[in-house]
């Protein structure tokens, strides 16, 4: 009898063996991380017209890693050397998406009401003054009066102004080329102008040909680089918007998580010289945002295309309307910063 | 309390510790959360106040239709939370701030229409500067209660992160305290335990060390009533079970000793026995030898005696008188006595010398029983015996005729000699096919029971009173024993004193020389 006692469980075992299995099993459950649910719906198609160069980065890398497709998606990138280029085939309706500068979108919202903007892909300070120390150019100051480079009807146009006037300068103040960027570089190398206003990669190669006879200033504002769709394009496909946002938010987790893959797979898609890439790669944040600094920015960009009538409008739109913010909201809502 | 229980008890305060501790966590993690969710509130009222100061800057530098939009989105959220909210205490003064800044930017931009209007109607400075004046008072108020808003909302903030905060470090101090708490009840407990274990332990431990050296004296001294004072006091009993068991061991193995020792000289005696016994053997068998060379050197001269006596008892040798013949046969007589003696004590040294050597050969039973009836029935005819033979027809045997002859002679003539009156009967019968049973039966005097032992001894008489009537040599039976055991299987006889006897022996049909 005594012995049959020993070898039955008690109920004060059966209670601490219960508790221990809880403990046992219980850790790793709450452990267990909730994996995201995957799309299972319908595929749909999406033409992105994409710069083809670094600021572009968020689309090549959502594409090479697979996240398009993980959510029903699509797309087929068209290639463009520049963002102008890109809204330019959005506007012909050759591209559902386009990836272009906030100068871009500024510059086509007057004409083109339609345009939405669903987000950034990537903000940086890409626009810079490089001159020739050669010209006697050695403080922000000696630039008065010397013959600067600048391309016209462009961000860095708008963005020069804003840098002389933060100088207290002034678009007379110095001799103003109209040159394209590739122009502008063979220009400065030859000393023909002394000083040059344009933005990344342009600013690298005047670097490169210039060596230690360079010297630069950062112009001005942050400048953004947005994802523009169309109205009716939202209107129809709300959900497939949504899965891009997505789609372009996970990549921009993956360059935050694997920096340097995304670094060396950017560099072999757009064939960089390496020196190239590590100059550049940490001057640009790809993020998916919607900040209130941008809407300012697209108002301030107006009132200067208003200022310098590069427009017949004379008063400025009210940008918020041509935000879309739902497909961010739904994906990221912390990252939008508009106040509302 | 056994050991089970103190575990038990340990583990129970443990518990109830951990779910105090949990308890409290509980608690104090709700209040906690409530801290945050009113910091959480009021900062995002300071946030919201903050967004609509930074649209209302905006608003003041461009006057555009964006930020009147974004300023009246933002107001009405912040209303929204504000609605929500259930800390009313707490919220009076940005509750009272919040509508006057919905107010006061209503009027702000209605001022401001008016003076648009006012501008493009052309109307008098005077209006215009009233209204202008009208719009600095009302932007001062606005920016006045927008920055008191978010001062209060800020300090609120503060108050409940302190909350927070407070909360947080009373959680924190009474985890700390109650997990100090925890760790010295089970360490204490665990300690406790563990000497009560220990402890004991060590004292068995050093018993079955000292017990294991042989000291059996040794008791181990565990005086707890737990399991473990159990197993002590088993300990102690099987070491007392062990000593009693050791001592019938030693006392076993000295038993054993003794035994060994008896044996060796036991040992030793056997072989001194057979060492004896060859000796005694080889003297026997000298003995034999002289006894043999003697008997014949007596045998000579005694056949003289005899032969001689004889012719001058037949007168040959001139006449006899009657004293002359009385002693003459009583000198015959003791010679062919002596003659007979040393025949018999001849045949035995040649039988103990294993210097038989038989002579087999092809004999009828019948002739050899009728020479032996012959010889004695002079004898038995001077008693007035009956002599009655009963034989088997033609039987044959193959054996040592004169042997057979001599151990019958003997057992016939004994029994005619002890026998005074009645009969002795001569039986033969064939004992299954090999075999040939010979009885001699007598009515004479019979042996006692307490003399049997005697009757095949050597110079033995089973009676001293019969010896002088009865004349012989006391080797008679020894031989006709010896004689059987080399010719026949066996020898025995039966007897009731008074009454008579009857001697039995077996001899095989035919002698076989492997036997």
């Amino acid at each position: 009898m005594r012995e049959h006692k020993s070898m039955a469980l008690t109920n004060a075992q059966k209670m601490f063996i219960g508790i221990a299995i809880i403990i046992v099993i219980g850790i790793p459950v709450g452990g267990c991380q909730e994996q995201p649910e995957k799309y299972t719906g319908p595929v749909e198609k999406i033409t992105v017209a994409a710069a083809e160069y670094l600021t572009g980065a968020l689309i090549y890398v959502a594409e090479d890693q697979g996240f398009f497709e993980e959510n029903g998606l699509d797309v087929t990138i068209k290639g463009y050397a520049s963002g102008k280029a890109c809204a330019d085939a959005l506007i012909a309706g050759e591209a559902d998406i386009s990836t272009s500068a906030d100068f871009v979108f500024v510059s086509n919202s007057y004409d083109y009401t339609d345009l939405r903007v669903l987000g950034t892909v990537a903000t940086a300070q890409v626009k810079e003054l490089i001159a020739r120390k050669d010209k006697n150019i050695t403080t922000i100051d000696d630039l008065a009066g010397k013959k600067i480079g600048v391309t016209r009807k462009s961000g860095a146009k708008f963005l020069f102004g804003v840098f002389l006037t933060l100088n207290a300068l002034s678009y007379e103040d110095v001799e103003l080329v109209d040159l394209r960027p590739p122009e502008i570089v063979e220009a400065i190398s030859n000393g023909d102008i002394d000083a040059g206003f344009t933005w990344d990669p342009y600013t690298y190669n005047i670097k490169k040909e210039l060596g230690d006879n360079a010297i630069s200033w950062f112009g001005g504002e942050d400048f953004y680089f947005v994802l523009l769709t169309k109205e009716d394009w939202i209107e129809s496909n709300p959900a497939a918007a949504e899965r891009f946002i997505k789609s372009v938010l996970e990549a921009e987790d993956y360059i935050k998580d694997n920096s340097e893959e995304a670094k060396e797979f950017v560099k072999n898609r757009f064939d960089y010289e390496s020196d190239y890439i590590d100059y550049s790669w940490p001057q640009q944040e790809f993020v998916v945002t919607l900040e209130q600094a941008m809407l300012i920015t697209f108002e301030d960009q107006a009132r200067w295309r208003i200022k310098n009538k590069l427009t017949e409008a004379t008063e400025i739109l009210n940008y918020l309307n041509y935000i879309y913010m739902d497909a961010l909201e739904a994906v990221k809502p912390e990252a939008i910063g508009i106040i509302r | 309390m056994n050991i089970k229980n103190k575990l038990y008890v340990s583990a129970g305060v443990s518990i109830i510790l951990v779910v105090i501790l949990f308890s409290l966590v509980l608690v104090t993690s709700g209040r906690i959360a409530e801290e945050n969710k009113k910091h959480e509130l009021v900062d995002t009222v300071r946030w919201g106040v903050s967004e609509l100061d930074i649209v209302t800057y905006d608003y003041l530098l461009h006057r555009e239709k964006r930020m009147e939009q974004q300023w009246n989105s933002r107001y009405n959220s912040l209303g929204e939370i504000l609605e929500k909210a259930t800390e009313e205490e707490e919220l009076i003064s940005i509750r009272a701030g919040y509508a006057a800044l919905g107010d006061l930017f209503s009027q702000v931009t209605a001022n401001n229409e008016k003076i648009q209007k006012l501008t493009q109607e052309g109307a008098s400075q005077e209006k215009i500067d009233t209204a202008i004046g009208l719009e600095e008072r009302l932007v001062a108020q606005l920016l006045i209660t927008s920055h008191s808003v978010i001062t209060d909302a800020s300090r609120l903030a503060e108050e409940s992160l302190i909350e927070v905060t407070e909360a947080q470090r009373i959680t924190a101090n009474l985890t700390l305290i109650l997990v100090i708490m925890l760790a010295i009840t089970v360490t204490t407990s665990s300690l406790f335990v563990a000497r009560s274990i220990s402890k004991p332990l060590d004292e068995l431990t050093k018993g079955t060390e000292i017990i294991g050296k042989g000291d059996l004296e040794h008791k181990v001294e565990v005086k707890s009533k737990d399991e473990l004072g159990q197993l002590a006091a088993a300990f102690n009993n099987m070491t007392e079970s062990l000593k009693q068991t050791t001592a019938s061991r030693d006392e076993l193995e000295e038993e054993v000793t003794v035994r060994k020792q008896v044996e060796e000289e036991v040992k030793k005696s056997v072989e001194q026995l057979k060492q004896a016994n060859i000796q005694l053997q080889e003297m026997d068998s000298l003995k034999s030898v002289f006894l043999a060379s003697m008997s014949h050197e007596l045998r000579t001269p005694l056949n003289s005696i005899i032969g001689f006596t004889g012719v001058i008892l037949m007168g040959m040798a001139g006449e006899v008188n009657e004293e002359q013949r009385k002693q003459l046969t009583v000198v015959k007589n003791s010679a062919s006595h002596l003659l007979s003696l040393i025949n018999d004590i001849l045949d035995i040294s040649k039988i103990e010398a294993d210097k038989v050597v038989l002579s087999l050969e092809e004999f009828s039973l019948d002739s050899v029983v009728r020479e032996v009836v012959e010889s004695v029935s002079p004898m038995a005819s001077g008693k007035g015996l009956e002599l009655v033979t009963e034989l088997p027809e033609g039987t044959t045997l193959f054996s040592d005729r004169r042997r057979i002859k001599q151990v019958l002679m003997n057992l016939v003539s004994n029994a005619v000699k002890f026998t005074d009156r009645g009969s002795v009967r001569i039986t033969a019968r064939v004992s299954g096919d090999e075999n040939l049973e010979f009885r001699v039966i007598d009515t004479g005097v019979g042996i006692r029971k307490e003399d049997m032992y005697k009757l095949f001894q050597p110079f033995q008489q089973v009676d001293i009173s019969l010896t002088k009537k009865y004349e012989g040599t006391g080797l008679g039976l020894y031989l006709t024993k010896k004689l059987v055991d080399i010719l026949g299987r066996d020898i025995s006889a039966k007897s009731e004193y008074g009454k008579g006897s009857e001697f039995t022996f077996i001899v095989p049909l035919r002698y076989e020389e492997e036997k």
